[in-house]
């Protein structure tokens, strides 16, 4: 509180020179390019004979805003236009611009550039997929995986019409789960799901299942168990947690699939809603 | 054996499995290397491979195992590892013969599903053909085969703790 008095009191004379040292730092960073070295994997399907390789870019810092999405947009209106990517919304929540980006999956939107310019960033497509060019992986399994798992609300009686009521801690279950944006980050730093990827449904699929299964308005949970019940779909998981380590927005996707793996098992149990969905018009 | 029996009879054992996860965090650290590594070499892009043969085989494969739960053979697996646990440091105080025969089935078990586990990880039908049917089977036998003769050096023989016992002496 001192503190702020203090700086909101900061004479004319205290504020020029401020504002002149910053300005001259600026400057001076400003004279000194910081240039940083960016190998991206390059592979172009119509180029006959093309093998994959790392091209390297060099882009100077001061010149590109601070993340890796930055630089790759920088690289391709700049450089080159022909490097190909994924990407959208340029703030982690579209998933597009998941790649691996210095050994791990991540969203390169979200993720600052490392400012230490001796080291090379080095940059690859997710890991384990299909690659239609460069950066762009091929997701069909993936989104095929996610079809199979059927995630949306199912009720025997869904000619109700009207919406279903959900308790305010049957609601809180879901949190930590819906806000996945299927980014693919977990399911392919898995190596469960890179050995196994046509059988297993991979962490980013199991966590949106069980983001079905305990959904209090959903009554479609023997179905959804039934799914899983053999050795591969939710089983191949060996809990090794690269999935929660890498996923760029914090969730638990081996968490999540633990829970499934009890659901199956019968060791845990869904519970009632705390309120009937149907409430007032039942 | 009481504690074996205990540790059987409870669910608490299968809860404790499951929040091992929570262990495993720390150690597999190195993974995340592991992960770079295996990226930087397997990126290799499928020509002429088409991706189309990779979706028909993973939506197949939910109708695949027709009734079986594997639900219970996980649960199960939990419980002989949480056991081992137990069992493990145990032997190294109390010794019954009858001892001998479950920690032969324990481990023989226990590394029946390991073994398993990294043959169908990594011998795959897709890039051994034949060889990966024939591989895990051949699991089977050694781990029947191992089985056996361990089961036979208990019986006729001073049993396999006395035996780690007296390795350990030497």
């Amino acid at each position: 509180m001192a503190f702020a008095l203090r700086s909101s009191l900061m004479l004319p004379a205290q504020v020029s020179s401020f504002f002149a040292t910053r300005m001259m730092s600026a400057a001076a960073a400003a004279t000194t390019p910081r240039m940083k070295k960016f190998a991206i994997y390059r592979w172009d399907p119509d180029k006959p004979g093309d093998k994959p390789h790392l091209k390297t870019y060099e882009v100077d810092l001061n010149d590109c805003g601070p993340m890796v999405l930055d630089a790759l947009i920088k690289i391709k209106n700049e450089m080159d236009a022909t490097l190909t990517f994924r990407r959208s919304c340029r703030e982690g929540i579209c998933g597009s611009c998941a790649m691996n980006i210095g050994g791990s999956n991540t969203l390169a939107c979200i993720s600052k550039i490392d400012e230490n310019t001796g080291k090379t960033a080095k940059i690859y497509p997710l890991p384990h997929l299909y690659i239609i060019k460069d950066l762009v992986p091929d997701m069909t399994n993936f989104y095929e995986q996610y079809k199979s798992i059927e995630p949306w609300l199912q009720r025997k009686d869904n000619q109700f019409g009207k919406e279903f009521l959900q308790s305010v801690s049957d609601r809180k279950k879901l949190d930590g789960l819906y806000e996945c944006i299927l980014c693919a980050c977990c399911s392919t730093s898995c190596p469960a799901y890179w050995w196994n990827g046509d059988k297993y449904l991979g962490p980013a699929v199991l966590m949106q299942a069980y983001r079905w299964m305990i959904d209090s308005r959903d009554d479609a949970l023997e179905k959804r168990l039934d799914q899983m019940k053999d050795p591969f779909s939710v089983f191949k998981c060996h809990t090794i947690m690269n999935c929660t380590k890498t996923c760029p927005k914090g969730l638990n996707p081996g968490k999540a699939i633990a829970e499934v793996k009890k659901l199956v098992a019968g060791i845990a149990q869904k519970g009632h809603p705390e309120i009937d969905p149907k409430g007032l018009y039942a | 054996m009481a504690l074996l029996l205990r540790t059987l009879g409870s669910s608490q054992a299968a809860r404790n499995a499951v929040s091992f996860s929570k262990f495993y965090q720390g150690p597999l650290k190195s993974c995340g290397t592991l992960s770079a590594v295996v990226s930087s070499k397997s990126l290799i892009p499928a020509n002429g491979i088409h991706i189309s043969k990779m979706v028909a085989s993973s939506s197949a494969s939910t109708a695949a195992h027709g009734g079986h739960n594997h639900g219970l053979h996980w649960s199960i697996e939990r419980v002989v590892s949480v056991s081992l646990l137990g069992l493990l440091p145990t032997c190294a105080f109390f010794y019954h013969p009858a001892m001998d025969y479950i920690m032969s089935l324990f481990l023989c078990l226990h590394s029946h599903w390991g073994l398993h586990g990294i043959v169908v990880d990594y011998i795959r039908p897709k890039l051994f053909g034949g060889f990966a049917t024939f591989a895990e089977y051949f699991i089977y036998v050694f781990s029947f085969l191992a089985f056996g003769s361990i089961m036979y050096f208990n019986y006729t023989d001073v049993g396999l703790i006395p035996a780690v016992k007296m390795l350990w002496r030497l």
